[in-house]
């Protein structure tokens, strides 16, 4: 082996990520920890039906979650702070189109309703850490833009309001600021703002097309999905440059690099691990990494979309 | 491991094949027809021996993929960063970094233009290069019979040698909501030219649903029952109407079931892990792959189907194309990823084996979509202006043809229709304009020559 391979691959290979072996190779996206740290919530593509998932943290088979099975796809849930509920999307296919609305049910799938009156095209809803409000994406103003309301879409707030796109949104774990990814300046973004919508600051100033960021349960940092050159890792981001740091000669840190495809981060309640969805040895599935992890920089490297 | 309809292995023994079987399997019988009978314009002096057309159902964004507008509004070029390519000046969108690394060996056609903004319709046009019999969304056939699909022209116009079918298809039936698109098949040219079917699921071993067998029957066994050769019979009528050989569609047939060979060419587990990983696990990934084992041993024409049904979130596998909502999400999360590695991963995998030259690769849709973002942070239907890749079979690389307006609305220059696609597609493999009208598949269009 190349002498400056060794090092190469003790960057890369931070960490062999544990790998949770479900029954459903097929595409999975979204994943939530369940509160209390005993489940995964996610996405996922499956015998032709694209719906809600739970899966065992400890292990086992991945079920339907959503009962009755609503018979229409559903997707992109997220659980409340108590852990006892959870809000999804909804689509309403309508012959070769369809309405998004946003629909909550219990933790255990049952007593499924809707919680946001469809107004527009309504998407990644997340509860507020106090449980207050819901945020959520929507077109309802021309293109997607952030909103907050209270459970059953009354007093809506609009977050934001620019031509570019602002979505994928995630709350602080105290409930001050909304992370969230927008086309604003160009690229996809990481950016944040306070939980008003004002003090927006992005985040994030590199090459890559960056999605779904997820807090770590101290605030300290966030972790961003990043496809760069056709490969996506997850990187980590400060969250003291919110205090304002400037930009410029920042170093890429990433906590999980594969050449798979590694996406939809989130962290265990106490912050310890970090899970993902990754199609790395075959199928999607769900893994996990101790938190913090040894963290270096990568040196440049040749893309894998590179022939 | 392949998976031929509901065979057991583990159950095997009951010592008899089923009408059903027999009538399932007759039905996907004449594809491996050698049809010498009908070449009567001579054998193939194309370019190309083999074709595998990525038909991307729904309908990709032109300006999301092969033909962005990066100084265009933001209401019209959409979240997406470009990417520069191998070409200077050429750039493509930032979801597919792997062409964009590879587009010295294949071209782009920025200025395909249909018909009609109806999945139903243009899906016909794009398969068969005319509207005539197209059934859209209103259930009303437009006039004329409907064409055979381009890959049932290459099956009728090239003979195969293989023990092969000559036209494979990867995927179900293509649907527009709960309708079946008229054009997947031989049409006038008889359902001898239909495709045979497999499908790919991650996981899981590939399937040919129309060739369903009894439980317990070994597919090796089957040269040997006399209620096969008597299920042959009605079959036999059938074929002897289109004029062909009933002696060549059974060797065929039994050639593709008793051939451990023609078997194993759909058993995608058979190749190495970091071949299936360069193609990812995805549906459509894993197809492109069997397409590539397909060409490898003869089969002329393969159609890769992405998705079944138009539509994204309802489809039974990896989603289609029509993205009137969530558009920029579901290219960022899942078609553009999956389309460019998979595509990639061919390229690199067909020019490994030397077949690159000698297979000519289409990735294209039925059209394209909308320049202006709509109000669902999607794309709706748009036929007047759409890309196509080209990739093998004699075709130039590193070359885009035609040019879209400024935010590919429309053509400006070099517009070219799936018609012209096709006639492309068959002097490739050297069926000449003469050979289109002897054989009755000539839809009026004109080859693209500057491709070659």
């Amino acid at each position: 082996m190349a002498g400056w391979l060794v090092p190469l691959l003790a960057l890369v290979w931070l960490q062999q990520p544990a790998r949770l072996v479900g029954n459903s190779p097929g595409w999975k996206g979204h994943l939530r920890w369940s509160p209390d740290g005993n489940q995964f919530l996610f996405t996922r593509i499956h015998q032709g039906r694209m719906e809600l998932a739970a899966q065992p943290a400890a292990g086992g088979d991945a079920v339907a979650l959503v009962k009755p099975a609503p018979g229409l796809p559903h997707f992109d849930g997220a659980y409340s702070p108590d852990g006892r509920s959870i809000v999804y999307v909804h689509d309403i296919l309508q012959g070769t189109d369809g309405k998004l609305q946003i629909n909550g049910c219990k933790a255990d799938g049952t007593q499924p309703e809707q919680l946001v009156p469809h107004k527009a095209f309504e998407e990644s809803p997340r509860w507020s850490p106090d449980g207050t409000r819901l945020a959520f994406v929507s077109t309802r103003d021309g293109n997607q833009e952030i909103y907050t309301c209270l459970p059953g879409g009354k007093e809506v707030k609009r977050l934001t309001s620019h031509p570019g796109f602002d979505h994928h949104p995630a709350w602080s774990p105290d409930g001050g600021r909304i992370a969230f990814i927008s086309s604003r300046e160009g690229p996809e973004a990481l950016w944040v703002m306070r939980a008003d919508g004002t003090e927006l600051r992005r985040l994030t100033r590199f090459d890559g097309l960056e999605s779904w960021p997820a807090w770590n349960p101290d605030g300290k940092q966030l972790v961003v999905a990043r496809n760069r050159a056709g490969q996506s890792d997850l990187v980590l981001v400060p969250a003291d440059r919110v205090a304002g740091r400037d930009l410029a000669g920042e170093t890429e840190r990433y906590c999980v690099e594969h050449p798979a495809q590694d996406s939809f981060p989130f962290f265990s309640p106490d912050g310890r691990r970090l899970a993902f969805l990754s199609d790395r040895a075959g199928g999607w599935a769900i893994h996990t990494v101790d938190f913090p992890a040894k963290l270096a920089p990568l040196p440049a490297r040749k893309p894998v979309g590179s022939p | 491991m392949l998976r031929v309809g509901k065979i057991n292995r583990q159950a095997a023994g009951a010592p008899w094949v089923s009408r059903r079987a027999v009538l399932h399997l007759g039905a996907c019988l004449p594809f491996g027809l050698s049809l010498d009978r009908v070449i009567a314009a001579g054998d193939p002096t194309g370019s190309a021996k083999s074709v595998i057309l990525l038909w991307l159902w729904g309908g990709p964004s032109q300006l999301d993929s092969f033909d962005p507008k990066p100084h265009a509004p933001t209401d019209f070029r959409g979240p997406f960063s470009t990417l520069p390519t191998k070409i200077p000046g050429i750039r493509f969108s930032e979801l597919f970094p792997g062409l964009a690394a590879r587009n010295d060996r294949f071209a782009i056609i920025r200025t395909l233009h249909s018909f009609s903004n109806d999945h139903g319709v243009a899906g016909t046009v794009g398969l068969t290069g005319s509207l005539a019999g197209a059934v859209g969304l209103n259930g009303q056939p437009l006039s004329g019979s409907t064409r055979p699909s381009l890959g049932s022209t290459v099956a009728k116009a090239v003979p195969s040698h293989a023990k092969l079918p000559a036209f494979v298809v990867l995927g179900g039936r293509l649907h527009q909501g709960k309708k079946a698109i008229i054009g997947e098949g031989g049409g006038p040219l008889g359902a001898a030219f239909d495709p045979l079917r497999a499908r790919v699921e991650p996981g899981a071993p590939v399937s040919l649903p129309e060739m369903e067998l009894a439980a317990g029957l070994l597919p090796e066994r089957l040269g040997d029952r006399d209620s096969l050769r008597r299920g042959f019979d009605p079959l036999a009528r059938q074929i002897d109407l289109v004029g062909h050989r009933l002696d060549a569609h059974r060797a065929r047939a039994l050639g593709l079931l008793t051939s451990t060979a023609a078997r194993e060419a759909f058993e995608v587990s058979r190749e190495a892990d970091a071949t299936r990983e360069s193609y990812g696990h995805t549906r459509f990934g894993q197809s492109c792959l069997l397409a590539r084992r397909l060409v490898e041993r003869g089969v002329r024409f393969v159609q890769v189907n992405w998705s079944d049904h138009v539509e994204a979130e309802e489809d039974a596998g990896d989603g289609g194309w029509d993205h009137h909502y969530r558009n920029f999400t579901i290219m960022a999360d899942r078609h553009g990823p999956w389309m460019d590695r998979a595509i990639s991963g061919l390229l690199d995998d067909l020019r490994g084996r030397g077949l690159l030259d000698s297979t000519l690769v289409i990735a294209m849709g039925e059209f394209g979509r909308t320049p202006k973002i709509n109000d669902k942070a999607g794309r709706d239907h748009w036929e007047h202006c759409y890309s196509a890749l080209l990739a093998g079979g004699g075709t130039r690389g590193g070359v885009v043809l035609g040019t879209s307006d400024k935010t590919a609305g429309h053509p400006v220059d070099g517009a070219v229709t799936p018609a012209d696609l096709g006639a492309t597609v068959h002097m490739a493999l050297g069926i000449n304009s003469e050979a289109r009208l002897n054989l009755g598949i000539d839809t009026g269009g004109k080859p693209i020559e500057a491709l070659f």
